[in-house]
């Protein structure tokens, strides 16, 4: 009988760390976050998150272990992100993709945009001359670091490779462009 | 008991009568939309035309051949590579049976199709050949789209290639292009299909032009460049529909739509791709939309998404669709509407493409031209509307010679309602340019459809003219003047002759000299020819003295001292035109003097032919006497 109240009490000990953890979350931040958010790997606690100011602008905050919270930067009004965020196979890159949250112009108001783990380093993926103004959309990363994206031309949908490190955007072998 | 079985039989008796009167509904729908079919048979060996090839339209889709109806009572028996299949009794009575003509094509224009479709089976057949069947394959209403079937026959016999309408690589393909369009009248209104805004509501005019109820919201973005790059600026004129299919060139207006809000209408060309969907061709019919072919035919997908939660309430890129909106507008075409800023509405918008009797056409003022070489000219063009036809108008030209450039007073052209408007091209050539005809296709394009007309263009050599010249113009009898003749324009190389006489060979410069020794006063002719057979003429005024003779005297001779006397030249022939220099310095043809001693006095006299510049001295004396 007496393990009863010591499995009760660490029940309650658990409940009280995550509401802790969740209310030391929530007054970090001016607003709450809302999802989607995703997580590289539980060991390293990362996730991005958005957030919503007071006036409707999506932020997007990537929270860090010991709740440390990094603000990437804000969309422009009217912008939204799309809920398939993706973290590089090393974790160090996060991508994610933004869109007119009215669905004007879907050829040319989507694009892909890739982050450092730390928030910075923050850089649009735009296709190389003369398709600069067509959307980007977000496919996959590839085993080696290369971000597989997707674009929808005048002449077909075509695929196209991004390295963050030359910050190179080219056509994936095999995919029709214009 | 025999209540309840009068009361059976009349059931059964309307229902037979209400199933005629439906049926006889049905095919006066039919009757009234037709489609047109059209296409080519070729040989899959050389890739040439097949001509007397049978085409066949035959309204039953082929049934797959069970082993129990393997029997030519119940049709024909074809063994093709999916199998056996039987073609239906009608193909013997088929109504469509064409023959392909010298060029392998062929045209069955006029086939009754209901709308908004109807399944045909297409076949195509050739002596020697193994025969081509497409099965199920939809004719549209001629006013929404036509098929067109491509042939590709392989040598053979009693076999088929059999696809399937919905084949991926069946060869059938709809267009606008070939411009056969026959009337179709306005579609039948479908009981679920509303009016009201919000909801679907299909209305197509007495021209069967498309118009629909869609939600329109306003573009924005200014400053950035749509997707045919166009960069938006405040007050511009366009909208953008959710499907590459209908997006116009740069400033091109091959797609255009009409929207109507609040009494008020405006044109305005495609140049943007959205709102939501890029392949959302919700004007087309469901056979051929891009995506989505499982909504009804005139609902774009985001208002499905938006009001029926259709998609998961998502756009095809995966955003949740927040508003209805099948089409967008740019600013100044939602202020022309009278639309509020950034307000939406539902308006109503006619897809000027989709046209079917409304409609256009193009002509030339002449049906030939010439222009030289060279030179420029100016062919009026004239764009007529029908039946209401009304909207921009792209003309474009084909088919010029070489070396040659042509340019529209006009980049776009709008008729008015059941008027007309002109434009002019103007065709500009080189001397480069080829001589000879060419044929000038000029056309005008909505969305998918162009009409064109012909004219024939013919380049001729530029005009030959001459100039010639002659130094001296006045010359001594015997004495040569040196004519040089100049070709103006016409083609090298060149000929010359002067007074009859040919010299030189042909040559490319457009100078030449020679060297005359004319006879007498008059005109030297001089004629060239070019390589083009022209020849051009020019003369030259020449004149021609007989050598000049001169003398002198005194008189009177002898003369005694101190008397007076008269020296006097004298000159004939040459020009007339003389002067005179006598030794003492005198120029007058005469002078007088005396002498105080008795002598021999010797003179002379220079006597110049001012004409001719050539002069002679003549000798005299005079003896003075006591």
């Amino acid at each position: 009988m007496s393990s009863v109240p010591r499995r009760l009490w660490f029940i309650v000990f658990i409940v009280l760390l995550v509401a802790g953890t969740l209310f030391a979350m929530a007054r970090s931040h001016s607003g709450p976050f809302r999802t989607p958010s995703v997580q590289p790997a539980s060991t390293l606690a990362v996730e991005a998150r958005l957030r919503y100011t007071s006036g409707g602008i999506p932020e997007l905050w990537i929270v860090g272990p010991g709740e440390q919270t990094i603000k990437v930067g804000h969309l422009s009004p009217g912008e939204g992100v799309n809920d398939n965020f993706a973290w590089s196979p090393s974790r160090s890159l996060l991508a994610f993709e933004t869109y007119d949250l009215e669905g004007h112009s879907p050829l040319t108001t989507s694009h892909v945009w890739v982050v450092r783990r730390d928030g910075t380093g923050l850089v649009a993926v735009v296709l190389p001359s003369p398709n600069e103004r067509f959307s980007t959309h977000l496919a996959e990363w590839r085993k080696d670091g290369i971000l597989i994206i997707r674009a929808m031309l005048l002449s077909g949908d075509a695929s196209y490779t991004f390295s963050y490190a030359t910050r190179e955007v080219r056509p994936l072998s095999g995919s029709t462009t214009q | 008991m025999l209540a309840r079985l009068k009361g059976v039989l009349l059931t059964s008796l309307f229902c037979i009568a209400g199933g005629t009167a439906l049926a006889q509904e049905t095919g006066m729908r039919e009757a009234d939309y037709v489609g047109n079919v059209y296409g080519s048979v070729t040989d899959a060996d050389t890739g040439r035309p097949i001509q007397g090839a049978q085409v066949i339209l035959v309204d039953k889709p082929l049934r797959r051949a069970l082993p129990l109806l393997k029997s030519r009572a119940d049709g024909i028996l074809t063994r093709s590579n999916k199998g056996d299949v039987l073609l239906p009794p009608e193909v013997e009575t088929a109504t469509w049976k064409v023959f392909t003509d010298e060029a392998g094509e062929f045209l069955m224009a006029g086939v009754a199709t209901p709308f908004p479709y109807k399944a045909y089976t297409v076949i195509a057949t050739a002596p020697g050949y193994d025969a081509a069947i497409v099965n199920y394959v939809p004719v549209l209403p001629g006013a929404i789209m036509e098929l067109k079937v491509t042939f590709v026959l392989t040598k053979g016999k009693n076999r088929a290639t059999l696809f399937e309408g919905s084949d991926s690589d069946a060869p059938i393909q709809y267009g606008h292009s070939h411009g056969l369009q026959t009337v179709p009248e306005a579609p039948p209104s479908e009981g679920n299909r509303q009016s009201s805004p919000g909801s679907l509501a299909i209305t197509p005019t007495t021209s069967s032009l498309l118009s629909l109820s869609i939600y329109a919201t306003q573009e924005g973005h200014i400053g950035h460049a749509t997707a045919n790059g166009h960069i938006i600026r405040a007050g511009d004129n366009f909208v953008a529909l959710p499907s590459r299919r209908a997006l116009c060139s740069l400033n091109g207006y091959e797609f255009q739509v009409q929207i109507s809000y609040n009494s008020k209408t405006v044109t305005a060309p495609v140049w943007e791709v959205g709102p939501w969907n890029p392949t959302d061709d919700y004007w087309d019919p469901t056979v051929i939309r891009e995506s989505w072919s499982d909504l009804s035919f005139g609902m774009p997908e985001a208002q499905a998404a938006y009001q029926n939660h259709y998609n998961g309430g998502r756009s095809s890129s995966d955003p949740v669709v927040t508003n209805p909106a099948g089409i967008d507008l740019a600013s100044g075409t939602a202020g022309t509407l009278g639309f509020g800023a950034s307000s939406s509405h539902w308006v109503n918008v006619s897809y000027l493409w989709t046209t079917g009797h409304a409609d256009f056409s193009v002509s030339a003022s002449s049906s030939a031209i010439s222009v030289a070489a060279g030179a420029s000219a100016s062919i009026p063009v004239t764009f007529l509307s029908s039946d209401g036809f009304h909207a921009y108008v792209s003309p474009s030209f084909a088919g010029l010679p070489a070396n040659s450039s042509a340019v529209f007073s006009s980049s776009s052209v709008e008729p008015p309602a059941n008027g007309q408007v002109s434009t002019s091209l103007t065709v500009k050539t080189t001397p480069s340019t080829p001589l000879g005809t060419a044929t000038l296709r000029i056309s005008g394009t909505v969305g998918r459809s162009m009409k064109t007309t012909t004219v024939t263009l013919n380049v001729t050599p530029p005009p030959l003219s001459a100039s010639s010249s002659c130094q001296p113009t006045s010359i001594t009898l015997g004495a040569s003047t040196t004519c040089s003749v100049t070709a103006m324009g016409g083609l090298a190389p060149y000929r010359f002759s002067v007074n009859g006489q040919s010299f030189g060979s042909p040559q490319a410069s457009p100078q030449a000299s020679a060297s005359i020794r004319p006879s007498q006063s008059g005109a030297i002719v001089s004629i060239v020819r070019d390589s083009a057979g022209q020849q051009a003429q020019a003369s030259s005024q020449v004149q021609v003295y007989r050598p000049m003779t001169v003398s002198c005297s005194a008189s009177p001779n002898p003369v005694r001292i101190n008397n007076t006397i008269t020296w006097r030249a004298q000159a004939t022939n040459g020009s007339g035109s003389f002067s005179y220099h006598w030794l003492n310095g005198t120029t007058t043809q005469s002078y007088s003097k005396s002498y105080p001693t008795a002598q021999t006095v010797s003179n002379w006299v220079v006597i110049t032919d001012t004409t001719l510049n050539a002069s002679q001295t003549a000798a005299c004396s005079l003896t003075v006497t006591r």
